[in-house]
């Protein structure tokens, strides 16, 4: 009952003279906040993408399963066997000149698509639903475009462009697909049906040619065993790949992951520093209190008590500061939201996570650890005998065997953290040593 | 056993200076009754101020032994000190120290919690209105006249029932109107409560209001 009521003053005191002392402490504040307002976003954006990536697999692949074989099309026999376990997509993709008279060539990523494509998902154009106009079998063969090209070449819908000595006219520009890849968001990317690829023979782009199968099993709720049997006969050849949703995201995860894992790394660093000005600004307000300290130890106060007062404040300003930084980080998907090129057809959603918050507020805890233990030492130093002599020294980070020992393990304590969150382990670590 | 609040048998207090010690006080021995009060007169320099500090256990001794109520206290790590201090004895300074962004009533509330006791607002407000402070409860020192702050660094003091006061010069820093309230406060208090109460000084009018008068002079009792 006593510690509780010593809590309580320790509390109501802290809490008393933040309100009083906020012009003093108004930095440590500010600078917390910045630095985990930077990590939260952080870790908000990594896990939402994340998240995005994971929910939109099928999407990413395209389908349930993707063969790749290469230049080389797929047997009839192993895509009828294929074809006993759901819908199959074929699609051809390929890099050629694309010309338009006037205005030069460009090398093009170009996909040639059947039907059925996308067996999951949806190709956005501009004007909707131009894709459908691909396998309306007109005299004129089709083709969808991206910004790209349509900047490159000033193109309108209804113009033309050549591929291979054929023309095409366009139908629409291409806002996002499933299946993405680079060319689509940095690069030069169209779309055309693949009877007219085979129509027009152009096939002669030769080396270039890379033929997909993509697969929607028709029971999905559990596609492994389908998976399983479709890999078994064609595990023989070894020119052909095989990618699950699992494997397409994967690579797309990874690279993710080891962007954020680069911006976390300089978030932390970005806290260290932080924490250089947290301690320099707290020595100076615990400067400013020698005095109020010296008082209170000439009324019998222990040094521990006061040591754990101004340890409480700086937990609160920790607490307050976390608390915005985490909820102000939530929202940064709905920035980054804005930012993210809409042809990724990625829709960043937050979730509340009491785990995520602990994560954020531990990091920070240690980090204040780290910076203010020295100046929480230093109280020790403050003599009640100066109320007597009227001399006041400025009091200095204090270090000790015992609170270097003490920084040293919670230094560890962070980095062990921090490399425990990573996928990039051996990195990290010498990154910090 | 002794009925004494305060006793020095033999203390002396050395401090390393520059390689030259400086001997401040010399051998000196005196006890004090738990209800005597006794004012330490002395140039300045001769160790008036050393005393109050080492019997509130803010200063370490270099030789000899100190008790405070029977219990020698020179041994003590700093916070069995502590605990002596906020138990025992009540300070008052020449300065008044009172914790610049804390009111009146919550610079005396903090003595109170010191000692773990709480929530005993209307005790500490009692007290300041006997000191004739009722109005200014809640104002920041800084709002206060150098009369006004004393006696809240008195009523600060004297709020735990200290059966020891010690007070350096208390009317250094204030007129004589205000002097002459100081000095009756804590004389009262003292006669009340039977305690002791220890009054360095300069004023020889002050002095002589005292039971008993310590003299010191180059780090040496010369009248006791």
């Amino acid at each position: 009952m006593s510690y509780l009521r010593e809590f309580y003053f320790i509390h109501q005191y802290a809490v008393r003279d933040i309100k009083r002392n906020f012009k003093s402490l108004w930095i440590i504040f500010i600078t917390l906040f910045i630095s985990l307002f930077l990590l939260s976003s952080i870790f908000t954006i990594k896990k939402s993408l994340n998240y995005e990536i994971e929910t939109n697999s099928k999407e990413l692949l395209g389908g349930d399963l993707e063969i790749s074989s290469g230049i080389h099309p797929l047997s009839e026999e192993i895509i009828e066997k294929i074809s006993e376990s759901g819908q199959l997509s074929q699609t051809v993709k390929f890099h050629t000149m694309v010309s338009r008279e006037d205005k030069g060539s460009i090398f093009t990523d170009i996909r040639a698509i059947d039907k059925y494509y996308p067996l999951y998902g949806s190709i956005q154009t501009n004007p909707k639903g131009s894709s459908q106009t691909l396998f309306l079998g007109s005299s004129n063969p089709s083709i969808l475009i991206n910004e790209n090209i349509q900047n490159q070449f000033e193109l309108e819908v209804g113009d033309n462009i050549t591929i291979l000595n054929k023309k095409f006219t366009v139908q629409g520009i291409i806002l996002s697909v499933p299946n993405l890849d680079g060319a689509m968001i940095f690069g030069e990317f169209a779309i055309i049906s693949k009877n007219e690829f085979e129509k027009f023979n152009l096939t002669s782009a030769g080396s270039f040619l890379d033929y997909d199968y993509r697969l929607k099993i028709k029971n999905n709720e559990n596609t492994q065993p389908q998976i399983e049997k479709i890999k078994s006969f064609i595990n023989d050849d070894k020119t052909i790949k095989i990618r699950t949703p699992r494997d397409g995201s994967q690579n797309l995860r990874r690279a993710i992951n080891n962007f954020f894992h680069f911006l976390s790394l300089v978030s932390v660093s970005a806290i260290f520093i932080a924490g250089i000005g947290i301690s320099n600004t707290f020595l100076s307000f615990i400067n400013k209190k020698i005095l109020s300290i010296a008082i209170q130890k000439s009324l019998g106060f222990f040094s521990r008590t006061i040591q754990l007062i101004y340890f409480y404040e700086i937990l609160l300003i920790l607490f307050i500061t976390s608390i915005l930084s985490y909820s102000l980080g939530l929202l940064s998907p709905i920035i980054a939201n804005i930012f993210i090129p809409a042809s990724l057809n990625i829709d960043l959603q937050f979730t509340l996570s009491f785990l995520d918050y602990f994560n954020l507020f531990f990091i920070g805890l240690l980090v204040v650890l780290i910076f203010s233990i020295p100046t929480l030492y230093s109280i020790n130093l403050i003599k009640a005998t100066s109320l007597f002599r009227n001399v006041f020294q400025q009091i200095n980070l204090f270090f000790s065997f015992g609170n270097i020992l003490f920084l040293i393990i919670l230094s560890v304590l962070l980095i062990v953290y921090f490399i425990f969150q990573t996928d990039e382990k051996i990195y990290t670590f010498f990154y910090f040593l | 056993m002794k009925n004494l609040a305060i006793e020095f048998s033999n203390v002396s207090l050395n401090y390393n200076q520059s390689d030259n010690l400086v001997e401040v006080l010399k051998n000196i021995s005196f006890s004090i009754k738990a209800d005597e009060i006794v004012s330490i007169i002395g140039p300045s320099g001769s160790g008036k101020t050393s005393i109050i500090m080492l019997t509130a256990g803010l200063e370490k001794i270099s030789d000899g032994t100190i008790g405070i109520h029977n219990r020698v206290i020179n041994h003590l790590n700093e916070n069995e000190l502590a605990s002596i201090r906020r138990q025992h004895i009540g300070i008052v300074f020449q300065s008044f120290y009172l914790i610049p962004n804390l009111s009146a009533l919550e610079n005396v509330l903090l003595a109170l919690e010191a000692n773990h006791k709480y929530g005993l607002e209307d005790h500490a407000k009692n007290l300041l209105e006997e000191f004739g402070l009722s109005h200014r409860l809640h104002h920041l020192p800084g709002e206060l006249s150098g009369g006004e702050q004393q006696r809240v660094a008195i009523a600060r003091a004297l709020i735990n029932k200290p059966s020891i006061i010690l007070a350096d010069e208390p009317t250094g820093n204030i007129d004589e109107m205000n002097s002459e309230n100081v000095i009756k406060l804590l004389f009262d208090y003292s006669k009340k409560n039977k305690s002791s109460l220890v009054l360095v000084t300069h004023n020889h009018e002050i002095a002589n209001q005292c039971d008993r008068i310590i003299e010191l002079k180059g780090g040496r009792v010369v009248l006791s």
